[in-house]
């Protein structure tokens, strides 16, 4: 015998079985285990007296169990049906995770397209004009900044887009962009120390390690920037 | 087909008059004498509301148990443990007063407006 038939000399396992999906239904609908327990306590102390005072199983039975534990949970308001029936509102992003999200998607495009567009260009341009070591630096350099401009840009483009029903879209793709370009300049020095200390290594582990750090800079650096921007 | 849309119609027709006044039938029946949820039901049948089952009635109780109106207690029975039925409080019989009081007004005014039907003011 389950909890609720109690070995009840009218009861049949037939409807601790129908209780059971009553219940069930409730958990189905989001109700709290304590307020469950109580429910089914209190049908079957009704049902438990109406089978000793003679009720036909079979009408009982003939209920059904969904329609009947939606009524049940309906009348015990404030329990709010609709609420539970309705799917779970999809989880809202913060607009600061939203602000970071869209910035690093933003750079991720717009670095793409520099390594499509401006790191050829400018090996070409290395090989046909850089006679020696410190003009091969400086279009280096140059492309290291052209490439960081454009991630920035991307980064500034989708946060504008992003909060482009907002009256401060400007305002924030500006920051996002400010943001990504102080993050990347904060960033050049760890992993250049990195660089250095493994001898300018090319290993796979070396290239993570250092993309992992430049990336963890820049998250910092632009949930603080996204803090700042909410203010 | 068509008797079937009559048919349908007039089960809608009956059931907003039931939902209407079911609810203070089941505290006039409380009232009259305690009981579980399924002896209401049968009870309310014998008086006429032949299409009332126990899937319509407990979760009537339960709203008025949560509005107070009504309680579950024990009862000493006669023969073996103590029963447990369902109690209408001062606060029921009070809200049982007034939706008797209504339901003469709402019912009286329906009869005038039939009457007109007879040529009787």
């Amino acid at each position: 015998m389950s909890r609720t038939s109690g070995g009840s000399a009218g009861w049949h396992p037939r409807l601790t079985a129908w209780v059971d999906r009553v219940e069930g239904r409730w958990r189905a609908l989001g109700v709290a285990e304590a307020e469950r327990v109580r429910w089914r306590r209190d049908l079957v102390v009704d049902l438990a007296q109406a089978r000793l005072d003679g009720a036909a199983l079979g009408e009982v039975l003939a209920v059904d169990p969904v329609r009947f534990a939606d009524d049940v949970a309906t009348a015990q308001a404030p329990y709010d049906m609709e609420v539970a029936r309705r799917p779970a509102p999809p989880r809202q992003v913060s607009p600061q995770r939203a602000f970071v999200m869209l910035a690093f998607a933003g750079a991720l495009v717009g670095g793409l397209l520099s390594l499509l567009t401006v790191y050829p260009v400018g090996l070409t341009l290395m090989d046909a004009f850089a006679d020696s070591y410190a003009q091969e630096g400086l279009i280096a350099l140059t492309l290291h900044v052209l490439a960081g401009l454009l991630a920035a840009t991307g980064g500034a483009v989708f946060v504008g887009f992003g909060h482009r029903d907002s009256g401060s879209s400007r305002r924030l793709a500006l920051t996002a962009g400010g943001g990504l370009l102080a993050a990347g300049a904060l960033a050049v020095g760890p992993a250049v120390a990195i660089a250095r200390a493994s001898g300018y290594s090319t290993q796979a582990s070396t290239m993570t390690l250092e993309v992992l750090v430049v990336v963890a800079i820049c998250a910092a650096v632009m949930h603080a920037v996204a803090r700042l921007a909410a203010r | 087909m068509r008797r079937m849309v009559v048919d349908e119609v007039v089960a809608q027709r009956d059931g907003h008059l039931v939902r209407g006044v079911l609810e203070m039938c089941v505290l006039a029946t409380l009232a009259a004498a305690p009981t579980h949820a399924y002896d209401v039901v049968d009870r309310l049948r014998s008086r006429g509301f032949g299409s009332i089952g126990y899937g319509t009635v407990y979760p009537l109780v339960t709203r008025l148990r949560k509005q107070g109106l009504v309680v579950q207690e024990s009862e000493p029975s006669p023969a073996g443990p103590p029963r447990k039925v369902l109690r209408v409080t001062t606060a029921g019989e009070a809200a049982l007063r007034d939706w008797r009081d209504r339901w003469a007004a709402t019912s009286a005014a329906a009869e005038r407006v039939l009457a007109e039907l007879d040529g009787t003011p």
